[in-house]
């Protein structure tokens, strides 16, 4: 899978991937729901999104449970007006984000670089 | 006495010290922002009663004379950083086919007067927008991820009289009769000091200052501005048929006909919106009923880890008799509103924009207070061709636990808002 871009700031670093394979928010949710069940790799929970909409008051994000179930994960976002989801956990007990930004077909990794994650391991596992 | 009578005292003083004491809001330009304080008054007037007796609206926050006032100053102090960063070359730079960049020719009159009238449509009786709805009851994005709406057969969007009982249609409509009401009151304008053109670039700035109302989800992209102002034309047309003895109108090419005016507007435009989201709170702090909400701050459960969590036996209490809120969303909303003290915007020493976010306490529901800095971010998500710096300052410092909060705070925002580096006090230990 391409790397579309790097991000590196004092805190984090962020690698995009293009996954123009998944050609629905199902199939990038399915995705998502492969890559939880990697060794090593636990999830918190499940931060619902929707960034292009917020208002005055802000949007009625959702946060799911780590573990929820792919039906009610993906009935949740086609029920809401998501565009991004962010799986909040460890890998081999470093503090790990693994994204995906719906409209624009993008995964990405963060990690959090005063607690670093093996970035390029982690990648080959789940092979993006 | 007990510390909420205490609390209300102290806020009394405040009010008859800012009363006695000639502290009320006088402007950067006083004689016009008296005259559009005239204008705007029975409007914000107007806006607090429906809120008062609607069950969504009474604990909506502050967008009434109060508020729009702080928006006027916050955005005066973002122009400045903006035209030292476009003048330092930081700023403004990327203008590319279909976008139009930052300009440092920023009017501060017309930006004072914008800011002071862009909430009057919170006191209803305008026009609504009718939601594009998908086969799966869910309204439909388009593209850009922009929520949709109906138009006609010639691609004229459709809209309705506002349902005044609807406080969501009215929030959600709010920023575009903002943009009416001025067009409504042109000739008002004009006597405060402003020219005719200057009353379309008004209503303009108005429309834009919600990304969801206006459709400008990006400040930059002249497609979105020619869209929001397809919504007004739109608007100025119903408005016309429902009143054939007092016609508006819109100029649009008084902005879409000029990049210069264009680009100062947009400066403007996005002001404002850092302007809006910097909204300095206290406890006790006023709603758009005009009632205070008090937040019992002993009763969030600190260390939960989530927004439910925090509110789940949360006492929160509005008005004189103490009427308990039980909107989960209006219990998140105030317990972390209640926590941003201080907003402040400068340029930093790397040239970019720095956002100065001062939360009072960093253990108090931080994953509320949380919410509440992620609409800070959202709008400067809206300028994606510009890095900024958000800097979060703790009054009172985090605990471990909240601490910890606030680093996952950080690694989620670094993938969705990739123009935006967080900055905490203790990177710098």
């Amino acid at each position: 899978m391409e790397i579309v871009k790097e991000r590196r700031n004092a805190s984090n670093l962020t690698r995009y991937y293009r996954v123009d394979e998944l050609t629905d928010s199902d199939a990038m949710i399915s995705r998502l729901c492969d890559i939880r069940k990697t060794e090593n790799l636990n999830i918190s929970y499940i931060l619902l999104s929707d960034l292009m909409n917020r208002s005055d008051e802000g949007s009625d994000n959702l946060r799911l449970s780590g573990n929820v179930d792919i039906e009610e994960f993906q009935n949740e976002v086609r029920q809401r007006n998501i565009d991004v989801i962010s799986m909040n956990g460890t890998y081999k007990d470093k503090p790990v984000v693994i994204g995906a930004k719906l409209l624009r077909r993008e995964i990405y990794i963060t990690i959090r670089l005063s607690n670093k994650a093996d970035i390029d391991a982690f990648e080959k596992e789940i092979k993006l | 006495m007990n510390k909420k009578t205490g609390c209300k005292i102290v806020a009394v003083v405040i009010v008859l010290f800012m009363i006695l004491g000639g502290c009320a809001y006088r402007g950067e330009f006083p004689k016009s922002a008296k005259a559009v304080r005239n204008i705007t008054k029975t409007l914000y007037d107007n806006s607090g009663i429906l809120a008062l007796n609607n069950e969504d609206g009474r604990a909506f926050t502050d967008h009434k004379q109060g508020h729009v006032e702080m928006v006027a100053e916050k955005s005066l102090e973002v122009a400045d950083s903006v035209t030292k960063a476009v003048n330092g070359g930081t700023f403004g730079n990327s203008r590319g086919d279909g976008r139009i960049a930052f300009s440092a020719n920023i009017d501060r009159k017309r930006l004072e007067g914008a800011a002071l009238s862009h909430d009057t449509g919170m006191a209803g009786g305008g026009y609504a927008l009718s939601p594009l709805m998908g086969d799966n009851g869910k309204q439909l994005k388009d593209d850009f991820g922009r929520k949709m709406f109906e138009k006609d057969e010639n691609g004229k969007y459709l809209v309705h009289p506002e349902d005044n009982s609807n406080f969501g249609e009215v929030r959600d409509n709010h920023s575009l009769n903002s943009a009416i009401n001025v067009l409504i009151n042109r000739d008002e304008y004009i006597k405060a000091g402003f020219s005719s053109e200057e009353v379309d670039i008004i209503a303009s700035e108005c429309m834009a200052h919600s990304k969801s109302g206006s459709g400008v989800s990006d400040l930059n992209r002249k497609s979105d501005w020619s869209d929001s102002y397809d919504r007004i034309d739109a608007t100025v047309s119903a408005y016309n048929e429902d009143h054939p003895d007092a016609q508006i109108f819109f100029d649009r090419n008084v902005i879409e006909g000029d990049d210069d005016v264009f680009a100062a507007m947009v400066s403007e435009s996005f002001a404002i919106r850092i302007g809006d989201v910097s909204r300095d709170s206290w406890p006790d702090a006023e709603a758009q009923s005009g009632e205070t909400v008090h937040v019992d701050r002993l009763t969030i459960n600190n260390q939960a880890g989530s927004i439910e969590g925090e509110i789940e036996n949360i006492v929160i209490t509005i008005g004189d008799k103490g009427d308990l809120v039980t909107n989960a969303k209006s219990k998140q909303v105030h317990a972390g509103e209640q926590n941003i003290i201080k907003n402040r915007t400068y340029v930093g020493s790397n040239g970019r924009l720095v956002h100065e976010i001062t939360v009072n306490d960093g253990s108090s529901a931080p994953a509320c207070t949380q919410e509440a800095i992620n609409d800070h971010l959202g709008e400067f998500k809206c300028v994606p061709d510009e890095m900024f710096d958000v800097s979060i300052v703790f009054k009172k410092d985090c605990d471990d636990f909240s601490k910890e909060l606030y680093e996952q705070f950080r690694d989620i925002a670094a993938g969705e808002y990739d123009n935006i580096d967080i900055i905490y006090p203790w990177d710098k230990e």
